[in-house]
């Protein structure tokens, strides 16, 4: 679904992250946990099409996503990034819809079945009944879950979220995890999101894209991943988990 | 909710009728509606008359309107190009190039160079020029938002662009004669007069083409709002939007200003009240929205302009400072 081939991503001159080989199945969900400023949201911002890679390749259903017009990459990939938006003349029903953008004509016009797609990605993330409200008058979880239900709307095969739980209280952190799941495995996403809760990480990912010190990245789960986490960040951090 | 929307438009469409109307009934002749209506539907009229409505007051007000809503709108594109409440062409210094290069021609091309040539192009050379102008100060703050990341950074680099600019046309000044010089002064007034035939009908067909561009961007404007981030991974082509919102400003607030002079304040603060009055962030509202109620005001401007005989720049500034700083006072409430 996803498959990244000696992919390295940085900006300028700088090599961030080199050497990615990595290749998700359909509705695995996987973390990517890794140091301030390693370069967790250039990865994310190449895979979604935003930012050209350094090297390699990175292919989405079986296509460069450096192939694709900025539609089809969007028609492919989705994200959800750490921008935290308070936009006070849209409702929630609005900002979802932004979703269908890729879809819809230059118009922006919804049809029947782009509305039905916004009822259910509302439903998915469980915020129906905000669906008339206006952001600037909610929580941060609350938001956050709307632009998730915006990225489901893009009716994308992977999803991409940079640091959807940073800002959030710990039920918040924990309604967000278990949303990821269910998108994952009930709708059959390839989902990767970054993250800095490496407990929610070992608890609810599939796989964990841990970067390491000098740029490296391994894919572990269950306990070699707990194993690999600890060696990378310190015996401190192993025992917190 | 779309049926309020629809009410918006009938009322703010009657409410431009009526200021239309007012507008043709002021000025220092006293002219009685019923006149007016006659000489406006062909009946036998005072000739003197006639020609106050047919050669001053109808292309005034039709100047008015069209001005209006271009700089409005302009002023939308910009505030969402930019996510910056306090954006506007006059602010970011797009109204500065425009005057620079229409200085230019008024100032320094006084001595004769278009002299003798056709008035037509003479019209054709000032609105050329400060579209130029315009044009230039756009690129060169776009080229910086590429760079800089911080609208705020930005915002202020448009307006030292502008004050630079305003140096320029001020050493312009000091270099003219008294003739190029009293004209020039007169024209930063803001002139809603002097603009009928030929000149009308480039201002209208240049504003119409550029207000068509803004409603073919309602799409992408929408998903600005989001950030360039969020609206490119929905798939937004952003580079491609800003060439085109630009285009779309140079036609607008370009033209607007080479005819009318800067009219102050209004493209800043008409979006604001547009988006207070529909209760919506959709450029799809927005943009008809902006430009009827942009309309509106310079109409109401220009007859309280006409009826206390100031220029219409004053004024205009005057009804939109109090608007900027509401929106000052109101932007953390708000959270724009």
């Amino acid at each position: 679904m996803l498959e990244l081939t000696e992919l390295s991503v940085g900006y300028g001159k700088k090599v961030l992250l080199r050497d990615i080989d990595f290749k998700t199945d359909e509705g695995e969900l996987v973390a990517l946990v890794g140091r301030n400023g390693c370069g967790k949201s250039t990865l994310l911002r190449v895979i979604a099409g935003l930012a050209g890679p350094m090297s390699g390749h990175v292919l989405a259903s079986g296509r460069d996503m450096r192939l694709l017009s900025r539609k089809e990459a969007a028609r492919t990939v989705s994200l959800v990034n750490t921008e935290r938006l308070r936009i006070p003349g849209l409702t929630c029903t609005e900002i979802v819809s932004m979703g269908r953008a890729p879809w819809t004509g230059w118009t922006g016009r919804l049809g029947d079945k782009d509305k039905k797609i916004i009822a259910q990605a509302l439903e998915t993330v469980g915020m129906t009944e905000f669906s008339g409200r206006t952001m600037d008058k909610m929580s941060d979880g609350e938001c956050q879950k709307i632009m998730i239900a915006r990225a489901l709307a893009q009716d994308t095969p992977v999803m991409l979220l940079d640091e959807p739980t940073a800002f959030l209280d710990v039920p918040g952190k924990y309604q967000i995890a278990s949303i990821l799941k269910k998108l994952a495995a009930e709708a059959g996403k390839s989902v990767i999101f970054s993250t800095h809760d490496i407990g929610i990480a070992l608890k609810t990912a599939d796989r964990i894209l841990i970067v390491g010190n000098a740029g490296n990245i391994s894919a572990e789960s269950g306990n070699s991943a707990r194993r690999k986490i600890e060696e990378t960040f310190g015996p401190e951090c192993g025992g917190m988990i | 909710m779309k049926r309020n929307f629809r009410l918006h438009f009938i009322v703010a469409a009657i409410l431009l009728l009526i200021l239309f109307a007012a507008d043709l009934l002021t000025g220092s002749a006293g002219i009685a509606p019923g006149e007016v209506w006659d000489i406006l539907s062909g009946s036998p009229a005072d000739t003197n008359s006639s020609l106050i409505i047919w050669n001053i007051r109808l292309p005034k007000a039709l100047t008015a309107m069209i001005a209006g809503a271009a700089v409005s709108l302009s002023g939308l594109l910009m505030q969402t190009l930019f996510m910056n409440p306090l954006a506007g062409p006059y602010v970011l210094g797009i109204s500065s190039g425009a005057s620079l290069g229409a200085a230019l021609c008024v100032l320094g091309v006084s001595s004769g160079m278009t002299a003798g040539m056709a008035p037509l192009l003479e019209n054709l050379g000032i609105a050329g020029a400060a579209w130029a102008g315009a044009a230039i100060v756009l690129a060169v703050i776009m080229a910086a938002s590429r760079k800089i990341g911080d609208n705020t950074v930005l915002l202020v680099l448009g307006m030292m662009l502008g004050a630079g600019i305003d140096s320029v046309v001020l050493i312009l000044q000091y270099l003219s004669d008294e003739q190029a010089l009293k004209s020039y002064i007169v024209w930063t007034m803001g002139s809603l007069g002097n603009i009928s035939g030929a000149r009308l009908w480039i201002m209208a067909g240049t504003v119409l083409a550029g207000a068509a561009v803004a409603g073919a961007l309602c799409k992408p404007l929408n998903l600005l709002l989001t950030g360039e981030n969020y609206a490119a991974s929905a798939g937004t082509d952003v580079r491609q939007t800003r060439s085109l919102v630009f285009a779309a400003t140079v036609l607008l607030a370009g033209t607007v200003t080479a005819f009318c002079g800067p009219l102050g304040f209004i493209g800043l603060a008409v979006p604001h009240l547009a988006r207070l009055f529909t209760g919506t962030a959709d450029h799809r509202i927005l943009v008809p929205g902006t430009a009827l109620y942009g309309s509106c005001i310079m109409l109401a401007c220009d007859i309280a302009a006409k009826s206390a005989a100031l220029p219409v720049n004053a004024v205009t500034s005057l009804a939109g400072i109090p608007v900027v700083i509401w929106i000052v006072l109101g932007n953390r409430r708000r959270g724009f």
